[in-house]
């Protein structure tokens, strides 16, 4: 019996699993719900194997098996490995309704370590570049002409660089939501504020409308992609009968 | 619980993110490796490496949650047992196998590329159906300025990304294509630069929030 | 005037009563007083007393005084005994001390009763022998008032001539006594007994001869009154309370016989007997406790007791008895004084009668209707309900929830399912345009012109990588879910392919868990055709967990976070990652020669272009995304001092790079299924608008 090659058994399940999930478009049925629950299972089980191989092991079980208990004592030992390990153990309290506030220690790290991160990354790497450049917009690099450019050239650049400034306002201004209370108890923003808001919106409108055409090419360049493949399963098939 | 052991855990978080948040405003270059700078430096970075592994810890956590929320459904055998039964021996087979021989391995790459990559492919290309389902209903129902401001962008941005209505070639693509460029490089670069800056000053006050204990995500 | 008070009832009396108004009982013992022997009367003529065995001389009285009884009375007259009472004898009997010697002879000699007759002529069929003395005297009595008395008097008998004599009460249970002519229809005479004058000799006798038997009865006009009320029960079920009793004197029925003619032969007043000496047992009379109205009275009785007065407390007698010494026996019954209730009772005139129930009659007993049968009537206030506005909202709240639950829920009916023929149709349209493209050859239609149109982010970018030293390693992050894998593997391709056709040393790693078998996908698609090999042109770090931190820690330092790698070749498989020669010399971020990260979400590409700034240095950062990233990401790129270094986004700008990087354009089908698919979309949206435009003008025109 000839060996069939694993990739090819690998291409006909995978087919089959397209199939049952393409068949979604008539309507809810098992065979959607199989494949739903069969990759989830399997994701879940990949993620928890490559989250112990990648990190978990060579953290906690292989120091362990290399270096033996001596290092274990030792200070770099003690900061590498013992008090990971015990942090380990504490987050494995939260398994457990009684002893889950004794998990908070592991946690509160967890928590104070990604706020800090995210609010190191979000003022170094976006607040600061990112308003000077807006603030750059209108560099005199950038609002004069070149030498020897095209006046068309010049003023769409100034344009542009405009325009890039005045939705970068007035988005910020749309997000702005202070306003004063006014005679009815209603809130209410200044009317300047209300157009440059508005216009916040036209703006949010147009980024949006570029992400939702992208996503739409996405997902049909993907759906083209499937098809593509079930018709290389077929052909595959079809040219191995 | 008491309030010593609520002192306990927020200054565990708030001590923890200041040595964080300490690092994105010094060059550690500059520092030398011995001083007191310094050896906060290597904390740091010790504490940012306890992270990563608590990290992988709450995610072998929720997987375990994951776990017994179906194991219980299919021990009472409420509505949809079946599939939770389906799930478990899924998620039991390749953990197993990927403990054992390997995520790498042949057997688990096999249950990677035949099962979820396909799954995962056909439902992102059911989205293709349904995002053009929900654009027609959108312009057919809705007629204001954002409305028609939002479905008229993505048209040209469609008409002038590739084939389609018009081919990628000629001077009415050419048009379109420029277009599209606007669209995307001016118009809507500006209003992602507006969103992008708020979502930053949001994070940080979110992040602050935290560092200051005012927001105590991890328990009383 | 001194009270006397009832031994029985504990009723006060007036000091002269004799007997007790409310019960009958004697107040006053009897006396009897034995008459001197020249006194005693001889028995009535034809009566002669009992023979008695054990009793002395003083029995002979009380014999004689049961063989009138037996004579005289039948069933109904125990009845009347027992009206008589064991205490209140007739006056009548009072005077037997009176009597004369001729009534041990039996009756008077003018007042033989008819029913004698009977035994007269039956007597006369006896020869003398037979003929006892008594019975003769009665005979010859007779025959002397049948010829001195006229016809129309032959019904007059000797308890006539009693009536009309005797005033007072009369006593219903006198034994012996005949009713009146005029009622004799109405009465059963039942047969003459067996004379038999001798007690049963297991009874004693009751009263001593000394002693005289209650004079009067008692319950007469209890009787009186309670037997018209007895009757009146068929008729009346409200009979009148507090009937009058008939005066006295009006029972001439029951006359009142002469105390001599009453008298034994000794002279002793005839008293009732005490036991039946037929049967033994005691006379109803001597019950002191019995319940008059539960006896059935006769007819003749009743009437008679409705003439007869009630008398209470009325006392015309004069005591002249003395009074009498009970037996030890009747005085053991006696109450005890000082068990006697002190509470006052009213006297039986000022009680009322009652009118209902089964005491219906009676004097001095607890009404039941006024306490308990009446039923009570509300107040007028009571019955006005006073409702607060809050109590009426809550009781309307209460009844609100009652019906609710009370309400029959309908059965919910499943929602017809709605056939989603929009959602069908636009599959079909979609499924049709990128299935088509595959019978193009086939049909022999030229499928879509490859762009002719090159954006100005290309070539900055073809130039990037092309240009690149290769001596030190290009970090690829593959941070995308295998879901984007049908774009981004083609548009990422391009540039690795691009990348390891320059022989550029690639090293993998990804923050998501399916990043490292995706690279390992694509690098070995790749790889196949420019002969790349895991290990020696391509490296996998493997999965970086902790998102930001493990970005930002990768960045400082990525042999600190990186400890093992993903699908590594067997030279590496003891030791680590970082030994292979790809990775000599990487310490941190910036010895990196180039980073390209690929994603589809704008976080991630966010996460990276933040968390690396500060340690990438002149590294520079090229980002390939999905098309749906690229307005978030180019802020990024369209600066002064943009922090990427370049952008690829989407089919279109993957099929450029490879158009003009010199790579092999196979994206054949797949540009044209990509082309028709668009086409189908912007029809959709285009028919959408048209469809809304339509229904616009429709709306417009019906206003």
């Amino acid at each position: 019996m000839p060996e069939v090659p694993l990739d090819f058994i690998q291409m006909i399940v995978a087919a089959f699993i397209t199939v049952m999930i393409l068949s979604y478009v008539i309507g809810d049925n098992v065979l959607f719900r199989i494949a739903t629950y069969l990759f989830i299972g399997i994701a879940s089980g990949f993620a928890g194997a490559i989250a112990w191989e990648n990190i978990v092991k060579p953290t906690l079980v292989q120091p362990l098996i290399s270096d033996g208990l001596a290092k274990l004592f030792s200070p770099e030992g003690a900061l590498t490995f013992l008090i990971p390990w015990m942090l380990a153990l504490f987050m494995l309290f939260k398994l457990s309704p009684r002893l889950s506030r004794f998990g908070g220690f592991p946690v509160a790290l967890l928590v104070g370590v990604g706020a800090a991160v995210v609010v190191g990354g979000s003022i170094t790497g976006t607040l600061v570049p990112q308003s000077l450049a807006t603030a750059g917009t209108l560099s005199p690099a950038n609002a004069l002409p070149a030498a020897g450019e095209p006046l068309s050239v010049w003023l769409e650049r100034l344009i542009s660089a405009l325009l890039m400034i005045a939705a970068t306002i007035s988005v910020l201004i749309y997000f702005r939501f202070s306003a004063k209370r006014d005679l009815t108890g209603g809130a209410r923003r200044s009317r300047i504020a209300e157009v440059f808001a508005y216009l916040g919106q036209v703006f949010i409108a147009v980024t949006f409308g570029v992400m939702y055409a992208g996503a739409l090419m996405a997902t049909i360049v993907v759906l083209a992609q499937r098809f593509q493949f079930l018709h290389d399963v077929v052909t595959r098939i079809m040219g191995g009968a | 619980m008491k309030i010593g052991t609520y002192l306990l855990w927020a200054a565990m978080a708030v001590g923890t993110g200041i040595i964080v948040l300490l690092g994105y405003f010094v060059q550690i270059d500059q520092i030398p490796a011995d001083s007191l700078i310094g050896n906060i430096f290597e904390l740091r970075l010790l504490i940012m490496g306890w992270a990563v592994l608590l990290a992988a810890v709450a995610l072998g956590i929720g997987l375990f949650n994951l776990f017994l929320v179906h194991w219980m459904k299919v021990s009472a055998q409420r509505p949809g047992w079946k599939y939770s039964a389906v799930l478990i021996v899924a998620f039991v087979l390749t953990l197993l196998l990927g403990l054992i021989i390997g995520p790498d391995s042949r057997v688990v790459l096999f249950l990677f590329n035949s099962i979820q990559l396909p799954v995962e492919a056909s439902l992102m290309a059911l989205l293709a159906i349904t995002l053009s389902l929900a654009g027609f209903r959108l312009v057919a129902q809705r007629r204001d300025l954002i409305s028609l401001v939002f479905v008229g962008t993505a048209l040209l941005v469609l008409i002038g990304s590739g084939p389609g209505i018009l081919s990628a070639e000629g001077l009415f693509f050419s048009f379109f294509a420029g277009l599209r460029n606007w669209l995307v490089q001016v118009a809507a670069a500006g209003g992602a630069r507006g969103i992008l800056l708020g979502v930053a000053l949001g994070s940080i006050v979110t992040g602050l929030r935290v560092l200051l204990a005012v927001d105590r995500p991890y328990g009383e | 005037m001194a009270e006397n008070r009832c031994p029985m009832c504990s009723t006060m009396n007036q000091e002269t009563a004799e007997v007790c108004s409310n019960c009958g009982a004697r107040l006053k013992p009897l006396v009897f007083e034995t008459p001197p022997s020249d006194q005693q009367e001889p028995a009535a003529e034809g009566i002669s007393p009992p023979a008695t065995e054990a009793s002395g001389d003083g029995d002979d009285w009380l014999a004689n005084i049961r063989s009138d009884a037996i004579m005289g009375s039948g069933v109904d007259d125990h009845a009347a005994e027992t009206d008589a009472a064991d205490d209140a004898a007739p006056d009548w009997l009072g005077r037997l001390r009176e009597a004369d010697s001729s009534l041990e002879e039996g009756p008077p000699s003018e007042e033989i009763p008819d029913w004698m007759d009977d035994f007269l002529a039956a007597g006369e069929e006896v020869t003398d022998e037979e003929v006892p003395e008594w019975l003769s005297r009665v005979r010859e009595r007779r025959e002397a008032q049948t010829e001195g008395q006229p016809e129309s008097d032959e019904g007059e008998d000797w308890i006539t001539r009693l009536r009309d004599d005797t005033p007072d009460e009369r006593r219903a249970g006198v034994e012996g006594l005949k009713p009146s002519a005029d009622e004799d229809e109405s009465i059963e005479q039942p047969a003459p007994r067996a004379l038999d004058p001798s007690p049963p000799p297991d009874v004693p006798d009751p009263v001593p001869q000394d002693e005289i038997l209650p004079e009067e009865a008692t319950p007469s006009h209890e009787v009186g009154a309670s037997a018209p009320a007895l009757d009146r029960l068929d008729e009346d079920p409200q009979p009148a309370v507090g009937e009058p009793m008939p005066p006295e004197g009006e029972m001439e029925w029951f006359p009142v016989p002469d105390e001599s003619e009453l008298l034994d032969a000794k002279g002793l007043p005839h008293v009732p007997a005490l036991l039946d000496e037929e049967t033994g047992e005691k006379p109803l009379s001597d019950i002191s406790d019995l319940n008059m109205d539960s006896i059935e009275l006769p007819d003749w009785l009743g009437e008679s007791k409705s003439e007869t007065p009630s008398v209470a407390g009325e006392e015309d007698e004069k005591p002249d008895l003395a009074p009498a010494t009970l037996p030890s026996w009747l005085e053991a019954m006696r109450p005890v004084d000082t068990f006697r209730s002190e509470i006052a009772i009213e006297s039986d005139e000022v009680q009322p009668v009652e009118s209902a129930g089964p005491l219906t009659g009676l004097r001095g007993v607890l009404m039941a209707e006024p306490v308990v049968a009446m039923p009570r009537t509300a107040s007028t206030a009571a019955a006005r309900l006073e409702v607060t506005e809050r109590q009426y909202a809550q009781a309307e709240l209460l009844q609100r929830l009652v019906e609710e639950e009370e309400r029959e829920i309908p059965p919910v009916r499943a929602e017809k399912r709605r056939l989603p023929l929009m959602r069908w149709a636009i599959a079909l349209i979609l499924l049709l345009a990128v299935i088509l493209p595959f019978g193009f050859k086939q049909l022999g239609v030229e499928g879509y012109a490859l762009p002719s149109v090159v954006s100005r982010d290309l070539a900055p970018l073809i130039d990037l990588i092309g240009n690149i030293p290769t001596d030190r390693p290009a970090l690829v992050v593959f941070d995308y879910t295998p879901g984007y894998s049908g774009e981004l593997d083609t548009v990422a391709g391009a540039l690795l392919e691009h990348a390891v056709m320059r022989s550029l040393p690639i090293v993998t790693v990804s923050t998501r868990p399916t990043g490292p078998p995706l690279a390992e996908g694509l690098l070995n698609k790749i790889g196949a055709s420019y002969g790349a090999v895991n290990g020696e042109n391509y490296l996998h770090l493997g999965y970086l967990s902790g998102g930001p931190t493990a970005v930002q820690l990768f960045a400082i330092a990525p042999r600190s976070v990186v400890l093992s790698g993903y699908h590594l070749p067997e030279s590496l498989s003891e030791g680590s990652v970082w030994e292979s020669p790809l990775l000599q010399g990487v310490h941190r971020l910036s010895d990196f020669n180039l980073v390209i990260v690929i994603t589809a979400g704008t976080d991630t590409a966010r996460t990276w272009v933040e968390q690396t700034q500060s340690w990438i240095g002149d590294t520079p950062l090229v980002m390939v995304l999905s098309a749906g990233a690229e307005p978030l990401v180019r802020p990024y790129f369209e600066a002064s001092e943009p922090q990427v270094d370049g952008i690829l986004t989407g089919l279109p700008a993957a099929v450029s790079y490879r158009q003009y990087s010199g790579l092999p354009l196979d994206t054949g089908a797949q540009w044209d299924a990509f082309g028709i698919g668009m086409l189908a979309i912007e029809l959709i949206l285009i028919a959408g608008g048209a469809y809304g435009i339509g229904l616009w003008l429709i709306r417009l025109r019906e206003r």
